[in-house]
């Protein structure tokens, strides 16, 4: 037991550390192999024009998980629980019923990018994927709680590899801060999708769950409110900065020789001609970090909260006989995931767009529900937003309806 | 006086979907059933919106029709009146209950209510069970034919009776149980402790009121250390402090470790004299020291104490078991001299004095000695109590079998293999 006279500071810390988790958690799985392939996209087409939108895409990504992370400590429930008891049976069978599909598709991608980085390596995607799956299937079956979480900071840790690979391009920094200082800005439909793209995969629907959640199985107390506050913060900013080095990559070198591509693996072997050998194996081993780290938390986190919603025993620190429908459901999303990607062929571009698509339709659902929610004086108490907060949270929510509208619009239509 | 014939028990969600035929025409749905408090809560009136008004209708004015299975006709002979009165002591079924968490007392866990069934009992409508199947689910969705036909004889509804739910409502913004916690006290302590993990901040806080003081730090003592920690730090310092005070020293150090520095220092503060010396001391040890695991509270006697008279002793003072796995006999210079396990006692003569009993060789761990240590004094002289002496050898502890276990569940073994 360590001392109570311990310097106050040093204490402090330790508590910090501690309660580290959920938001670097959610921070790091946002980077998924969809995110990268965002940035990675917009960087080979955009140069460095694109940088100054991750700002505003910070912000908007604390905001709503500070109200996660709020809800969470002040109700002691999870988003599931507070949708289910407010909004009732059908609503709540339809988000679920939403999520489900949209994480689908979301863990298919995770595993298409653990074929195309480990691909890069000479690995076969018929051996990397079943054994990846595998693998992932033991962590979290077998593994408890607090391993999962430890072996996920260190896979935070990891993504950090993406500056290596930046500054191996020989970046102009001087243009980088050009482009944050003075923010481009194009009318044409391109670049609003890509735009669209980066918020939809910066802020998706079902981290929202994750968050909640995440607080409440570590049950933080309202004291350690400034500590989740600055794990948010952490999370955030890390995600942030693994984007923008993955855009100063890809744009110091794809860009400047016109290179254009499709996916993350793309960028990784058209960096080799630039950037060297190095380069592609570093942005490579990055890609597949961050794909298995996704590829455990999205099934997980999917089985978690479509088990709450419903009254089934969930969480990994039970046992599947505890809670058959969770691991159930897990296993379940795990096979498809992986097993799409094991068909010759399979329609994967397809399979993305369509995944985006349904997040689209579903975020501002998730959001205005939380907006209701932190509002709610009988579930919030003294804890209700702000009105900076609420003109902050009502405008974001309302420009992503507009915004995921659109996508969704451009995707069936466009 | 509702007509019985079919519609002798139904489910809520049947009410709530079916549209309320007032005399002028009108058609509503019902916003809410509202039900009296306690042991057998009986429909008291519906409440609707019409144009914009909330109006109160009785029960007894409605007449509900079955069509066929789950299809009804809902009529009123009345058209209501306006609500004025607040009704925060009665249950509102739709807000209180549906789709909320509740405790199976029976089955002491913590499940959800996916619907309610309501039942005609001589003159009343009355709260009689809540389902919590899948089944009910989808019902509510509609899809209970399509699941029946899948599944044939497989979707049931499994109703847990009122008397074994205890529910919770809002009254004035704060949550209280439903229903007299009696039953719910009938509950084992570590059965307690479950459900209250599993509970809202709320909910925990409405059942742990309903608790005598008594009965509060025995559930606190069966919890994770986590929820422990959780609760505590919410109850007020006046009010953790009268909790832990009845607690033993060595699990209070544990708690209070992980508490904030200043609501940990102001706890102890508050805490009797005796009893925060106590804890300040272990605080003091490493977290990997034999100090921070070891019970404060045991059994001395002057060695020359007769088996009889330490057996009388203890029965008098009725201890806790864990404090009486060995008591400790001492020289005439205050000294450890004898460590007396409890079966010898008892097997002892009564006029055996405890210098002749014991072990012949006195084994006993250092209290800055790593835990690792205790862990093999333990198993090697299998052991149910080790004393622990400080540097100037003064017996300040001891360790038991138990201690150890706790610590083994606790920390998955971690600090065990140090």
């Amino acid at each position: 037991m360590t001392s109570i006279r311990k310097s106050a500071w040093f204490r402090n810390f330790l508590i910090f550390l501690s309660l580290l988790g959920p938001g670097i958690v959610t921070g790091s799985v946002d980077n998924d192999v969809g995110g990268i392939t965002t940035y990675s996209v917009a960087g080979a087409m955009y140069g460095y024009h694109y940088i100054w939108a991750l700002i505003p895409c910070a912000v908007v990504l604390f905001l709503v998980q500070e109200m996660n992370a709020r809800m969470g400590i002040v109700t002691g429930k999870g988003l599931a629980d507070l949708i289910r008891e407010e909004a009732g049976v059908k609503i709540t069978a339809l988000i679920f019923a939403g999520l489900l599909i949209a994480d689908m598709a979301n863990t298919t991608t995770e595993f298409a990018g653990v074929a195309g980085s480990m691909e890069i390596f000479g690995i076969s995607k018929y051996i990397a994927v079943p054994i990846s799956a595998i693998g992932v299937w033991f962590l979290v079956v077998k593994g408890t709680y607090k391993i999962a979480e430890r072996i996920f900071l260190i896979f935070s840790g990891f993504l950090l590899c993406y500056i290596v690979s930046a500054v191996m391009g020989h970046p102009h920094w001087g243009e980088v801060g050009q482009a944050i200082i003075h923010p481009h800005l194009q009318g044409d439909t391109e670049y609003v999708a890509l735009g669209i793209g980066l918020v939809g995969t910066t802020i998706a629907p079902w981290m929202q769950f994750y968050m909640q959640s995440a607080v409440i199985e570590k049950r933080l107390k309202i004291e350690d409110y400034k500590f989740t506050l600055a794990d948010v913060a952490v999370g955030c900013v890390l995600t942030i900065v693994v984007a923008f080095f993955i855009m100063v990559s890809c744009g110091s070198t794809l860009h400047l020789n016109g290179v254009h591509i499709n996916d993350a693996s793309d960028a990784a072997k058209a960096l080799e001609p630039m950037a060297g050998a190095v380069s592609k194996y570093i942005f490579a081993a990055g890609l597949f970090v961050a794909a298995i780290f996704s590829a455990t938390i999205l099934p997980v986190a999917t089985a978690f909260y479509v088990c709450e919603a419903f009254g089934f025993e969930a969480g990994i620190d039970k046992t599947p006989a505890q809670a058959p429908q969770f691991f159930a459901l897990f296993t379940a999303i795990l096979a498809v995931g992986a097993g799409i990607i094991l068909i010759p062929n399979a329609p994967l571009i397809k399979i993305s767009i369509w995944s985006q698509v349904i997040n689209g339709l579903l975020l501002p659902i998730v959001l205005v529900s939380m907006m209701i929610l932190v509002n709610n004086k009988e579930i919030m108490g003294k804890y209700t937003n702000g009105r900076i907060a609420n003109v902050i949270g009502w405008g974001t929510a309302g420009i992503l309806c507009i915004l995921s509208l659109y996508l969704v619009g451009t995707s069936i239509f466009g | 006086m509702p007509e019985p014939i079919g519609t002798r028990s139904f489910f809520l969600s049947y009410l709530l979907e079916t549209p309320l035929r007032l005399p002028s025409g009108v058609k509503v749905k019902l916003r809410e059933v509202w039900a009296s408090a306690g042991e057998t809560p009986r429909v008291a009136f519906v409440t609707v919106r019409v144009k914009g008004e909330e109006r109160r209708i009785p029960w007894d004015d409605l007449q509900l029709t079955k069509i066929e299975s789950g299809k009804y006709t809902l009529r009123s002979r009345s058209e209501g009146s306006l609500t004025l009165q607040k009704s925060d002591d009665l249950i509102q079924i739709r807000k209180h209950l549906m789709d909320r968490q509740i405790v199976d007392l029976d089955g002491a866990k913590v499940v959800r209510v996916n619907d309610v069934r309501l039942a005609h009992v001589r003159d009343g409508l009355f709260l009689v069970a809540v389902d919590v199947s899948f089944t009910a689910l989808l019902r509510r969705l509609g899809w209970e034919l399509i699941g029946r036909k899948l599944a044939p004889g497989r979707l049931l509804p499994r109703y847990i009776p009122w008397s074994e739910v205890q529910a919770f409502m809002t009254v004035g913004g704060a949550v209280r149980l439903a229903s007299s916690a009696d039953r719910l006290k009938t509950l084992h302590p570590s059965e307690l402790a479950d459900i209250i993990e599993n509970l809202d901040i709320a909910s925990q806080e409405a059942i742990l009121g309903a608790l005598d003081e008594d009965s509060v730090v025995d559930v606190i003592e069966e919890m994770e250390s986590d929820a422990q920690v959780s609760i505590l730090s919410r109850m007020g310092v006046e009010k953790a402090a009268d909790v832990l005070e009845q607690m033993d020293a060595d699990e209070v150090a544990d708690i209070i470790d992980d508490l904030p520095t200043r609501q940990a220092e102001e706890i102890l503060q508050e805490m009797e004299g005796e009893a925060s010396a106590e804890v300040r001391e272990l605080l003091e040890y490493d977290d990997n020291q034999v100090g921070s695991l070891m019970s404060t509270e045991y059994f001395t006697f002057t060695d020359s104490t007769t088996a009889g008279e330490v057996l009388d002793t203890l029965r008098r003072e009725q201890p806790g078991h864990e404090h009486t796995l060995a008591v400790f006999g001492m020289d005439d210079k205050n000294r450890l001299s004898v460590v007396v396990p409890l079966p010898e006692l008892v097997m002892a003569r009564a006029d055996a004095p405890l210098s002749d009993l014991g072990m012949e060789r006195l084994v006993w761990v250092h209290d800055h000695a790593p835990i690792s240590t205790v862990v093999e004094v333990l198993g090697k002289y299998r052991s149910l109590s080790v004393p622990v002496l400080d540097e100037n050898d003064e017996l300040v502890g001891a360790v038991t079998v138990d201690d150890i276990l706790d610590d083994l569940l606790r920390a998955g073994g971690r600090r065990l293999r140090g």
